[in-house]
């Protein structure tokens, strides 16, 4: 297997706030990887350096699919091969469900309208919101809304997917129509990068879990590993504070 | 009191004043709204050039700018025989200080104006010369409403100054020589009235039907120049406060700053400022604008100010995540604008822009001082020339007319925004 994301060294300040400290880390091809950890650790901002949301210093490298991560460089490809799916879903709430999701098929991969409506409704379909293409996303409830934000990213077809908290904003009871979407592309062979606080979910779901805190990783291994047998005196603090 | 020459009708007919004394004319048209004493001097027209011109008399004028005083007997002569000497254009002024600057810029070839004033005023002045007197019969008389019964004693008090020779001593004084003997200056007149009798009541005074039906037509002229300066003064304007407000958000540090510079500036001058340094001052340095385009000029930079921030307020209410999902998908900055950002920041901010919207269309009117004949122009060339002031009233029913349903429609807006939340 090889590596499609590295991170070497990968340092981020804001101001005086260290807030990734020195991250090595190799994502392979096709792995399903779990990050937790609480809340500030740094999770969301490791995420978003990969698509250079947020920016991170110099001397450190991030390199996705043999291209290194930085402002103005590579970035369009980079962002085609990797989706981004956030917490607060960010639908275009002026478009209708469909128009959200053939809008980059049209301006990024050049697809016609009609080619990319008939791609956009196909993957609307698969997350189980096909009946509700010409809806407006606050017509929606919150499971509905991140299933098209899901298909929204699925329609660029990227082989690397990140879940920044997908569940976070969600009520309860609409926690799991979501999580099964994620689960269903995880047996896909897409890889995955998924910052959550679902425990559960990211025990079945992950081939491999980071555990973080205060910037650092402090810990990584397979799901039983992690959640059972963890060498980490904080790991296991943080697994007792969240399970019991 | 001191009252522009075409505002004189209004305020003796509104009762502001009992008497105006100026270089008025009696004419039919004006006593069928106004008394006059029995004139006191004759007065004719005159046209003044630059002494450098090649402009030597009313027939050198062909296809060229003619300068009048709006609704003076100048302008009427200027108007009436307009075809006989083929000016290009008249333009119209606010008294001789603005006509006078617009003659020595070079903007117009000739201005048209009573004679004795301009003789005194070109006295000490050798770049300027009269050059032609025009023959137009008027006497100068004093004004005052109908009815008001000062105006005898007035009379009586003209004519025992012209028996006693006081009258003659004022023409020495001022023109440095004695009044011909046959002038109105000399000899004792009646109180000039016309064969028909015109009573008007109030409302005929204010809502003149007769005046309406003679004066509409200049007034629809008008009302399309404004309506002309107006939509592409907002449509310019528009597009360059958008351009200003993505500047000053994506420029670089130093287009931000100047961006914003500009913005304050221009949002701290007022209009009719800029428009007098644009249309008076811009010549010095070589650029001479016409009426219409300086106008337009003025209103779109400074309309484009205040747009600049209207935009701006909306697209910084845009949440971030917004710019975010639209950049994770791979949309450039082009699309991440237009596609995301800008069709819902202007959903927000349209009551603000339909607000400025109509504030530029009345801000049109300002360009009647650079002698542009928008509505408002033509509305006071009209009340001066029918001295009665119901084209005043139409103009304003006419900008009614065209702003209170725009209005009304921002106030709905705005309605439904809040009730939404």
């Amino acid at each position: 297997m090889k590596p499609v994301i590295i991170f070497k060294n990968v340092n981020k300040y804001y101001h005086d706030f260290h807030a990734l400290k020195n991250i090595n880390l190799s994502v392979y091809e096709g792995e399903v990887l779990c990050i937790i950890g609480p809340s500030g650790s740094g999770k969301s901002t490791l995420i978003r350096c990969i698509n250079n949301l947020e920016d991170y210093d110099n001397f450190g490298e991030i390199i996705v699919n043999k291209s290194i991560v930085r402002k103005d460089r590579h970035l369009k490809e980079i962002r085609k091969d990797a989706g981004m799916v956030f917490q607060s879903f960010n639908l275009f709430p002026h478009l209708t469900v469909l128009d959200n999701v053939a809008l980059a098929p049209i301006r990024v991969s050049d697809l016609s309208r009609k080619k990319a409506k008939l791609l956009a409704k196909s993957f609307l379909n698969k997350v189980g919101v096909g009946d509700q293409i010409d809806k407006f996303p606050n017509q929606l409830s919150g499971g509905q809304q991140q299933r098209v934000a899901i298909a929204r990213t699925l329609a660029m077809q990227p082989s690397i997917l990140l879940f920044d908290e997908p569940t976070s904003s969600l009520d309860p009871e609409m926690v799991s129509e979501v999580l099964d979407v994620i689960k269903n592309l995880a047996d896909t062979g897409v890889t995955m990068i998924i910052v959550t606080h679902e425990m559960n979910f990211a025990r079945n779901v992950a081939d491999k879990i980071v555990f973080m805190d205060n910037g650092c990783i402090i810990e990584e291994g397979d799901p039983a590993q992690i959640f059972d047998n963890s060498r980490e005196k904080r790991t296991q603090s943080f697994l007792n504070s969240i399970l019991n | 009191m001191n009252i522009p020459f075409n505002g004189l009708f209004a305020a003796v007919q509104s009762n502001r004043i009992d008497v105006a004394i100026s270089s008025i004319n009696v004419t039919n048209k004006r006593l069928e709204s106004v008394s006059f004493t029995q004139p006191y001097y004759d007065s004719d027209q005159s046209l003044t050039v630059l002494s450098n011109s090649k402009i030597k008399g009313l027939g050198d004028l062909k296809e060229e700018i003619v300068a009048v005083d709006t609704g003076s007997t100048g302008d009427i002569w200027a108007t009436n025989n307009q075809g006989k000497y083929q000016f290009g254009e008249i333009r119209r002024y606010e008294g001789l200080a603005p006509a006078m600057l617009d003659l020595v810029i070079g903007r117009t070839a000739g201005y048209i104006s009573d004679i004795p004033a301009l003789l005194y005023y070109t006295k000490d002045k050798p770049n300027i010369n009269v050059v032609e007197k025009i023959h137009t019969g008027g006497k100068y008389s004093m004004m005052l409403n109908k009815n008001n019964l000062l105006i005898q004693s007035i009379n009586k008090e003209i004519t025992a100054m012209k028996l006693d020779g006081s009258m003659n001593e004022l023409h020495k004084k001022w023109f440095g020589q004695a009044a011909d003997s046959e002038s109105s200056t000399i000899s004792v007149m009646d109180i000039p009235e016309l064969s028909k009798s015109f009573d008007l009541s109030l409302s005929e005074t204010f809502l003149n039907k007769r005046v309406f039906i003679e004066t509409y037509p200049m007034l629809l002229t008008g009302l399309l120049v404004t309506i002309q300066l107006g939509l592409m003064s907002i449509i310019l304007g528009l597009c360059w406060g958008l351009i200003l407000s993505l500047t000053g958000l994506y420029g670089s540090r130093p287009l931000n700053l100047l961006v914003k510079f500009y913005v304050n500036i221009f949002r701290s001058i007022p209009l009719l400022v800029f428009l007098v340094i644009v249309f008076y001052a811009f010549p010095f340095f070589g650029v001479k604008l016409s009426p219409f385009n300086a106008a337009l000029f003025s209103l779109v930079i400074v309309s484009g100010a205040y747009f600049s921030e209207i935009f701006r307020s909306g697209i910084e209410a845009i949440p971030k995540g917004q710019f975010e999902a639209a950049q994770a998908l791979g949309l450039s900055h082009y699309n991440t604008m237009v596609d995301v950002v800008l069709p819902q920041a202007l959903k927000i901010v349209i009551p603000s822009l339909t607000n400025n919207c109509i504030n530029v269309l009345k801000d049109t009117a300002l360009a009647s001082i650079v002698a542009l004949p928008d509505l408002l122009k033509q509305a006071t060339q009209a009340q001066a020339i029918s001295a009665n002031p119901t084209p005043l009233i139409v103009a304003a029913v006419i900008y009614l007319i065209i702003l209170l349903p725009m209005i009304l429609w921002v106030t709905r807006l705005e309605n439904n925004y809040s009730s939404k939340g």
